[in-house]
């Protein structure tokens, strides 16, 4: 998938667990789970928002286009 | 159509009237609908065990309408699986029982003004791609579903694709 989710990446930055942060931001552990396997459909702006506020980090940070031979 | 139900009900209808027309004793003849009676209390009682998971979906068993549709996913086994536990709960259907190291969800639709109500099977597997789901919605008691089979199958990958929006 060209978009790659450095959740993984961000999360050992902050030394913060999975489950931590899904309290804090309200988001299942399976769904964030989900969404650092990068094999979400779609994340809404909302839950983007929360990530980037309880991470204090911008979505830039989080997502990361990965250019492929086709593109 | 599976027309085995229905033929059930027209064999037990003979017995009843031809007892009935050797015997004379209407109790005595009755007492032949109990086989279809007590079919539909077995089913009603072993309907929320995943062990009688096999007497539902044989396909030996002609007495009930069974639909299985098949389809793959990215996600690995074990994230699917508590991923569907998750989708459950904002179903309408009930967690009847489930076996994380079979990686089998036993669900179950209520009764409704059309049918005694279905169980549905989902089963996960690992792929090639990441997993295969089957899920199979059979009906309790009836030769027809009344397109229900397919309405939760469609109502379960609904909730499923709408729940990978985080």
């Amino acid at each position: 998938m060209p978009i790659s989710v450095n959740l993984d990446v961000m999360l050992a930055k902050r030394k913060m667990q999975l489950k931590e942060l899904s309290e804090i931001v309200g988001v299942s552990v399976v769904n964030l789970s989900i969404l650092k396997q990068s094999k979400v459909k779609a994340i809404r702006f909302s839950t983007l928002e929360a990530i980037c506020e309880a991470l204090d980090c911008q979505p830039g940070d989080l997502l990361e286009f990965i250019a492929t031979k086709e593109n | 159509m599976n027309k085995a139900p229905l033929l059930l009900s027209i064999i037990c209808f003979v017995i009843y009237r031809l007892l009935l027309y050797f015997t004379h004793n209407i109790w005595l003849s009755l007492l032949i609908f109990l086989v279809p009676i007590g079919l539909l209390v077995f089913n009603f009682s072993v309907r929320k065990r995943l062990s009688y998971s096999n007497w539902f979906l044989s396909p030996r068993n002609f007495l009930h309408e069974r639909r299985t549709h098949t389809f793959e996913s990215e996600l690995d086994t074990q994230l699917l699986y508590a991923k569907l536990l998750e989708v459950v709960d904002n179903l309408e259907f009930d967690l009847l029982d489930h076996d994380e190291n079979k990686l089998k969800i036993l669900l179950g639709a209520s009764i409704n003004f059309l049918t005694w109500g279905e169980n549905i099977y989902i089963q996960i597997a690992p792929s090639s791609n990441g997993s295969m789901i089957e899920f199979t919605s059979v009906t309790l008691f009836g030769n027809t579903s009344w397109k229900r089979n397919d309405k939760n199958f469609d109502s379960f990958i609904e909730s499923f694709e709408s729940s990978l929006i985080v």
